[in-house]
């Protein structure tokens, strides 16, 4: 892969950080969840419930009130973050798509360092590689060739994770089966679909045969009825990775691999993955 | 070898070179070339699953696959028609249809006559077929000849009407006097070849044309006016010495005009004014002791072409004669020589021998004195070869003739040029260009050396030797004239230049003529003024003075301005000749749908 833009990304990620679902997430860490917990920072106060940990009532408000209340505290969370990156030949569709995804990788392992969390890569093409030292001279080193490994098994993943797949997502199985494999115990699983403006909408440059980077070949007239057609099928297919990712984040997260990484952080914060920074908005 | 295709008509359109059809197999082997590119060009992408399948066609029979009409297809095939559109030559029928005019322009020097309103008949014309090429279709053809002795195509055979303008436009008289014959029957012969009849010609001059043939038209934009000039001018050599004579013509009213006679630039005579009509002026002061004379006519004229000649000191043409000849015969010789001009006598001879022996000297001409032995005297009639130089003028009425040859024993290769009877009494033989003439009589019986035929019988070879020298008969020639020289005898063929060769637009070239057997060489009117060269294997040898001479050539008064017209001829089928714009356009058009057609090929891989 070629190098990213390094100043663009340390720009950008002044700018952002990571969103956290603390709900989905279990330990203790720096950053204040969404739920409950330990921290000294005062949530609200709830009835008592049996079972309930009585080192957590509120003593003043029995004495005044007779009732049993349980003070709660906001939970002070440490994500963890699992990034799976496509590796694939059609990765090298454009150089803007690898550039695209290069960088948008490095975004994403820089906001998770700078939140003191260690960010897991997984390179994976026809075989998964995971990478769990200098991610930088790994994501340096790959190249993107061979078939899509998206459905190939992957091993042991960190459970209550936040996963992020930075693919085009262009797996004949659809999206289904990679996020039953990657939502495994996963606090939150997107997917940050790279497409070239070819991809989204191909030339109707009449009768050619079509060779797929990852292998196979067609005869076919592409004609305007041929695009029509292959926009409906694009359609569909990402609809289904919509529907297998309900309800797990953000979701399928569309980005044109001819945008600039301004742009497509855009995305990112209006899809939910990155948040601006306090006082940055 | 190629078949040869004329037009080809299709109604209301014409293919002039049908061969160019051949241009439309580009569309199937374009067509081809797309059918067959549809099934083999790769193409990469990803995500092949998300294509739809190709529609199924039957499994077996005729199957029959569309041909994608891109842009680029139809831009190819755009070329395509274009280039053959161009090849073809493609055009309405109504640009191969259309008159074809023939006009002569008189060339003749006296159409630069300055008229009254300070223009000429020449630049009158220039106006008037301006006008006229003007109101002719563009489809129409014209061929604009310059009258002359060798008439010139100024522009065509079948030039547009726009080339002719541009010729026409560039026209001035330039040749001496010459007949129009020969301009018009070029004239009619070329627009013959279209198909135009005779009244397609049209003559334009300075005055209707005396004998112009039926049915061709003519423009006269002359005017009357009083001229002069010199009509000959002779520079002659004789016993009495150097001296010019000039002949000077008026026309119209006379004007008293001198003869100024100039050599190195310097006036060395002058004449009397001449008193109009027909003057022979001869002067002889000043002339001589230069190779070189000036004659100018002074005073007002209207037309300066005739006013001067240039004219050449003419060569003495010696004849060195020998004689080689009994003691009793001399002096008879002798006797008829005396009175003859420019020969010399001396004992070696390089022109004439004259002796009783036959012997043979390379370059030297031999009249043997040679009586037959025994024969019988003859007294007439005597049949003399009339029209050979030798037997010029000779009349042998009253002659006793004694020592004639019998014809049997003339020798084979002789020619006979005076006989009587059974006898030859003169004969010629050739040897190269030598000549041996045997003269078969005795001058001293007989009443031969007494007689008039004697004298003059020797004066005719002495003749027809100074004829025979190398060099030319006359340095000064007018221009409708022919002129004999003689080459070397060691040259066949002389070289002839014009006074402005090898400048850009001359009206003549260089000419290489060929020298008879006896080296011989007649050249047609030159039809140029001025000094032409003779060379020799590329070396200067004479120098032939040329002067537009000739009292017509002068004549303006006769001049007027008419218009003889004649029915509007049909239309012919021309030659078409495509315009700047009809050669571009196709070609244009080609290049463009063939630079758009690569441009969409490429831009769709």
């Amino acid at each position: 892969m070629p190098a990213w833009d390094e100043a663009a990304v340390a720009g950008a990620a002044t700018r952002v950080r990571l969103s956290v679902d603390a709900r989905r997430r279990s330990g203790q860490g720096a950053r204040l969840g969404r739920g409950s917990g330990a921290s000294l920072e005062f949530q609200d106060h709830r009835a008592y419930e049996p079972g309930d940990d009585l080192r957590h009532l509120d003593w003043s408000v029995y004495a005044r009130t007779d009732q049993l209340v349980l003070r709660r505290h906001r939970q002070e969370v440490s994500p963890r973050l699992e990034i799976f990156v496509d590796e694939s030949a059609s990765m090298a569709a454009s150089p803007a798509k690898v550039a695209l995804a290069t960088a948008i990788t490095a975004l994403i392992a820089t906001l998770a360092e700078a939140d003191g969390v260690r960010p897991r890569l997984w390179l994976y093409a026809a075989e998964v590689r995971r990478i769990d030292s200098d991610w930088r001279a790994a994501l340096r080193a790959v190249t993107v060739a061979g078939a899509a490994g998206l459905e190939a098994p992957v091993g042991e993943l960190l459970p209550g994770a936040q996963r992020i797949l930075i693919s085009d997502g262009l797996c004949p199985g659809g999206g289904a089966a990679v996020v039953r494999r990657l939502g495994a115990g996963a606090g939150r699983v997107c997917l940050l679909q790279i497409l070239t403006p070819e991809e989204l909408t191909p030339l109707a440059v009449g009768a050619a045969r079509l060779e797929d980077r990852e292998g196979g070949h067609l005869d076919l007239v592409l004609d305007a009825a041929a695009v029509t057609a292959y926009r409906a099928r694009l359609q569909r297919h990402q609809d289904e990775w919509r529907a297998a990712l309900a309800g797990r984040g953000a979701g399928l997260v569309g980005l044109r691999a001819d945008e600039s990484l301004a742009e497509a952080v855009r995305r990112l914060i209006a899809a939910g993955v990155v948040e601006h920074r306090a006082g940055r908005a | 070898m190629m078949l040869a295709l004329g037009p080809l008509s299709l109604g209301p359109l014409v293919i002039a070179a049908p061969w160019g059809l051949l241009g439309l197999l580009m569309v199937p082997a374009i067509l081809a070339i797309h059918w067959f590119r549809r099934r083999s060009p790769p193409r990469s992408v990803t995500g092949l699953f998300l294509y739809p399948p190709p529609v199924p066609s039957a499994a077996s029979g005729r199957r029959r696959e569309r041909i994608v009409a891109s842009t680029s297809l139809w831009l190819e095939l755009l070329a395509a028609l274009a280039l053959t559109w161009w090849l073809a030559d493609v055009h309405p029928a109504a640009d191969q249809r259309g008159r074809h005019v023939g006009i002569v322009l008189d060339d003749r020097l006296r159409l630069t006559a300055r008229l009254p309103a300070g223009d000429s008949a020449a630049a009158r014309l220039r106006v008037r077929l301006g006008e006229m090429l003007a109101g002719l279709r563009p489809a129409d053809r014209v061929t604009l000849i310059a009258s002359g002795a060798v008439p010139r195509v100024l522009a065509g055979p079948a030039a547009t009407p726009d080339q002719a303008r541009t010729a026409l436009a560039r026209w001035v008289p330039q040749a001496p006097w010459h007949e129009l014959d020969a301009g018009l029957a070029l004239a009619l012969q070329i627009t013959a070849q279209s198909g135009a009849t005779a009244t397609d010609v049209l003559l334009a001059s300075d005055r209707v044309a005396p004998d112009l043939p039926a049915g061709v038209a003519c423009v006269a934009a002359g005017e009357p006016v009083a001229a002069s000039g010199f009509a000959d001018a002779r520079w002659l050599r004789d016993e009495a010495g150097d001296r010019l004579v000039v002949r000077v013509v008026a026309s119209g009213a006379p004007a008293p005009r001198r003869i100024e006679i100039r050599r190195r630039g310097h006036v060395v005579q002058t004449s009397a004014p001449t008193v109009g009509g027909t003057s022979i002026i001869e002067l002889a002061s000043g002339v001589g002791d230069t190779d070189e004379i000036t004659a100018t006519l002074v005073g007002e004229d209207p037309l300066p072409a005739d006013d001067q000649v240039i004219l050449r000191r003419p060569e003495r043409r010696i004849v060195r004669i020998a004689l080689a000849l009994p003691p009793a015969i001399q002096p008879v010789v002798e006797r008829a020589l005396r009175g003859l001009p420019g020969l010399t006598l001396n004992g070696v001879s390089n022109d004439l021998l004259i002796t009783g022996d036959e012997v043979t000297t390379p370059g030297t001409w031999l009249l043997r004195i040679a009586p037959a032995a025994g024969s019988d005297a003859v007294l007439g009639p005597f049949l003399i070869r009339r029209g050979h130089p030798l037997a010029s003028d000779l009349d042998g009425t009253g002659l006793l003739w004694l020592g004639g040859l019998p014809q049997d024993r003339l020798p084979v290769d002789a020619e006979p040029l005076i006989s009587a009877g059974t006898q030859v009494l003169l004969a010629e033989r050739r040897r190269g260009r030598d000549r041996l003439v045997t003269l078969y009589a005795d001058p001293m019986t007989g009443t031969l050396a007494q007689h008039p035929l004697w004298p003059a019988l020797i004066a005719n070879v002495v003749a027809a030797r100074r004829a025979a020298l190398p060099g030319l008969s006359e340095p000064n020639r007018s221009a409708n004239q022919t002129t004999y020289l003689v080459l070397p005898p060691t040259a066949t063929a002389v070289e002839v230049c014009p006074p402005d060769a090898g400048s850009e637009g001359s009206a003549s070239t260089t000419t290489v003529f060929s020298a008879d057997a006896d080296g011989g060489v007649l050249l047609p009117p030159l039809g140029q003024a001025g000094a032409w060269q003779v060379k020799l294997a590329g070396a200067p040898w004479q120098t032939l003075q040329v002067n537009a001479l000739d009292e017509r050539l002068g004549d303006v008064a006769g001049a007027e301005t008419r218009e003889i017209t004649v029915d509007t001829p049909a239309e012919v089928a021309v030659e078409r000749r495509r315009s700047p714009a009809e050669r571009l356009i196709p070609l244009v058009l080609a290049a463009l749908a063939a630079a758009l057609a690569c441009w969409f090929w490429a831009r769709g891989r």
